[in-house]
């Protein structure tokens, strides 16, 4: 069969009920691995025309899939539109079912995407430090990144959520000590600083934290949430005073905030927790 | 019974299918479903096709063009004054349109043409016999008709409320109250006041809602009707499907009353909703906020249950919140039940909530004014210990 002809039939398919599926994907049965990837990464680029978090975006990428059941890209897109509509029994099925594929083919590139959704979607820390451990194990790689940042990063903050702070500083150290040997310049890891200065604080070593705050300032100087928690790890210390000028500069930098079209980032500051703490002070 | 006589009927009886044929193949009448193939924004026109003209009418049913027209063709343009109506499918039960003159509804650019996905869709409709509109209005205006909602593509995702609307008809307004239940519990409700019109385009009897130009809204068959029930069918979504509204349900005085109780709503865009992300709709306190919040006084109940309660809403541009939908799923994200206790507290904490940045919406330009956005609550041993997004 021509592509040609496999591309007139997928079209077809497209608006061919789901409860079909079994029936389709007989008729492609005859087409070699190669041309089942071209169709398939055909359909998976016209869903990208559609409006993503859309049905009729889906039922492209449904199509794609179809043609194709091992293209982890096309499943691993489909679950960001559930995802992003938050049809989170679908989004998750999906994206299990990717990372299942994945991991066959050795690869862990949709287990990386689970990791980053699993800590700031589902705020599921035991089971981002589950994936963390099975990537280690399937990619022997020490230092890789987790959709945009590096999954050392991810295992740290969700020791930090699970209160194992300990963990967590050490997580993050590696962190700097792969990034340093990399050639990075981790002077500018401000959030890794952050989260450490966050540990030490929950742990009540507040000079420690304060200092840690402080290697966060020289990656961001406008952090507003850096300001606040120095702030009040000074207040917790006695130093009103101190305190007081952090809440302010706080306040100052609120545009600055850690701000993510998603998710909310963890300890994120806003302007009335500010405000509160201010009038406690005043 | 004689043979004779059940020939007569036989013959009686094709000769009154017949004529009914006669009449809808004469007279095709296209009921405008939706524009935009993935954003499904309702198309509120009605197209009238006699044997040598054609002509269009508004959700009011007011007519406002006629042309002369032999047969609608694939590639035609019906050349009305405001509308370019260019066809560019003409299939069995529908029609696939273009306005050639309203450039931002239907994208025309110089070297792509026409955006494929912004088409509209007309579907044309069956005449149903022995439905006379006076009667029906009658059996509108007498009693509160309610239905379950079935949920589709406009819908907040939903998957475990049972969503119940009433409607009572009055001569100038439409009132409408939508019931949200969980495990036969009324977790909230919705009061809405629209506008609507009872007309009729040839034979066909339609019915539409009417919030301005600015605020499409779908336009219904009349497909049945009698004492107990009405029937309309709804084009709005892909699969066309039929809404039954029955006496069974609410009567006046517990309309009144529910109506007191219930969360007053204004959309400002119904035909399709944002995402939260897209302007960073979210609340303006914070996660942390809408914890301390919801962890007033919790029910002390689910103490072994652990996993997720996703609470969908969308935020109109005018503030407040409506169109709300539930999903509960256990920690390996599979679907699972909390008790209603904790799941109605989740709801009354969420309703509370004033500080949406409407403003961030009011940014928004072109498709939607409305946002739908949604709060997952993660439970921990009956406890919420944390939310998302």
């Amino acid at each position: 069969m021509s592509i040609k002809l496999a591309f007139k039939l997928v079209l077809v398919l497209l608006f061919i009920s789901c409860n079909n599926t079994k029936s389709t994907e007989d008729k492609f049965s005859n087409l070699t691995e190669a041309e089942k990837d071209s169709i398939s990464e055909r359909y998976n680029g016209y869903s990208r025309y559609f409006y993503q978090p859309s049905k009729m975006h889906r039922m492209v990428k449904d199509s794609a899939l179809i043609v194709q059941p091992l293209n982890v890209g096309a499943r691993q897109k489909l679950s960001y539109s559930y995802k992003k509509r938050g049809e989170h029994i679908k989004a998750m099925e999906v994206l299990n079912k990717a990372v299942e594929i994945d991991l066959e083919k050795g690869n862990v590139d949709a287990l990386q995407y689970r990791i980053w959704s699993l800590l700031y979607y589902y705020r599921d820390y035991e089971g981002v430090l589950s994936d963390i451990k099975l990537m280690k194990s399937v990619s022997g790689d020490d230092y890789s990144v987790c959709w945009g940042e590096p999954c050392g990063f991810h295992e740290g903050q969700a020791l930090y959520k699970l209160g194992r702070f300990d963990e967590s500083i050490a997580a993050f150290e590696r962190v700097n000590t792969e990034e340093k040997e990399l050639g990075f310049d981790v002077e500018g890891n401000y959030f890794n600083y952050f989260y450490m200065a966050r540990c030490y604080a929950k742990k009540e070593l507040h000079q420690k934290a304060i200092a840690y705050y402080d290697k966060a300032l020289i990656g961001f100087k406008g952090s507003p949430e850096v300001y606040f928690y120095k702030a009040m790890s000074f207040k917790k210390m006695g130093d009103d005073v101190k305190a007081k000028e952090c809440f302010k500069d706080a306040k100052i930098n609120i545009a600055n905030s850690m701000e993510e079209p998603y998710v909310e980032r963890f300890d994120e500051v806003f302007l009335y927790m500010i405000t509160d703490e201010l009038n406690k002070l005043d | 019974m004689g043979i004779r006589i059940m020939t007569l009927m036989i013959v009686l009886l094709s000769l009154i299918s017949c004529d009914e044929n006669n009449k809808s193949s004469n007279h095709e009448v296209y009921v405008g479903a939706y524009r935009s193939m993935d954003r499904l924004i309702p198309y509120p026109f009605v197209l009238s096709k006699m044997s040598d003209s054609v002509m269009l009418y508004n959700n009011k049913g007011e007519k406002l063009i006629a042309l002369l027209y032999d047969e609608l063709k694939s590639g035609d343009t019906l050349k009305f004054k405001e509308h370019h109506f260019y066809i560019q499918k003409k299939k069995s039960e529908e029609l696939l349109v273009y306005d050639l003159l309203d450039t931002l509804k239907f994208p025309n650019h110089e070297k792509y043409g026409l955006s494929l996905k912004s088409v509209a869709k007309f579907n044309k409709v069956k005449f149903i016999a022995d439905l006379n509109e006076n009667k029906i209005k009658r059996l509108l205006l007498e009693s509160v008709l309610s239905h379950d909602v079935v949920s589709d593509e406009n819908s907040s995702p939903n998957a475990d409320f049972k969503i119940r609307r009433s409607y009572q008809f009055k001569e100038e307004v439409l009132e409408e109250l939508t019931e949200y239940f969980y495990d036969g519990l009324r977790i909230l409700s919705e009061y809405e006041e629209k506008r609507w019109s009872l007309f009729s385009v040839g034979n066909i009897l339609l019915l539409s809602i009417d919030e301005g130009e600015d605020n499409p809204q779908s336009i219904y068959q009349v497909s049945k009707a009698s004492a107990g029930e009405i029937v309309l069918k709804d084009f709005s979504a892909y699969e066309e499907k039929s809404i039954v509204l029955k006496k069974e349900g609410l009567d006046k005085e517990m309309f009144v009353e529910l109506k007191e109780k219930s969360v007053y709503i204004s959309r400002c865009f119904d035909g399709f909703q944002g995402e939260y992300y897209h302007q960073s709709v979210t609340y303006g306190k914070g996660n942390k906020y809408i914890l301390d919040a919801v962890n007033k006084n919790p029910p002390k109940t689910d103490l072994n249950k652990n996993g997720y309660i996703i609470a969908h809403f969308n935020i109109s541009c005018k503030g407040g919140l409506n169109d709300f939908g539930l999903i509960q799923m256990d920690r390996a994200y599979k679907k699972m039940s909390f008790s209603k206790e904790i799941v109605k507290h989740i709801f009354n904490q969420v309703l509370l909530l004033k500080d949406w940045p409407v403003d961030n919406i009011s940014l928004s330009k072109g498709y939607y004014q409305d946002v739908h956005a949604f709060l997952m609550f993660k439970i921990e041993n009956g406890k919420i210990t944390d939310l998302c997004p």
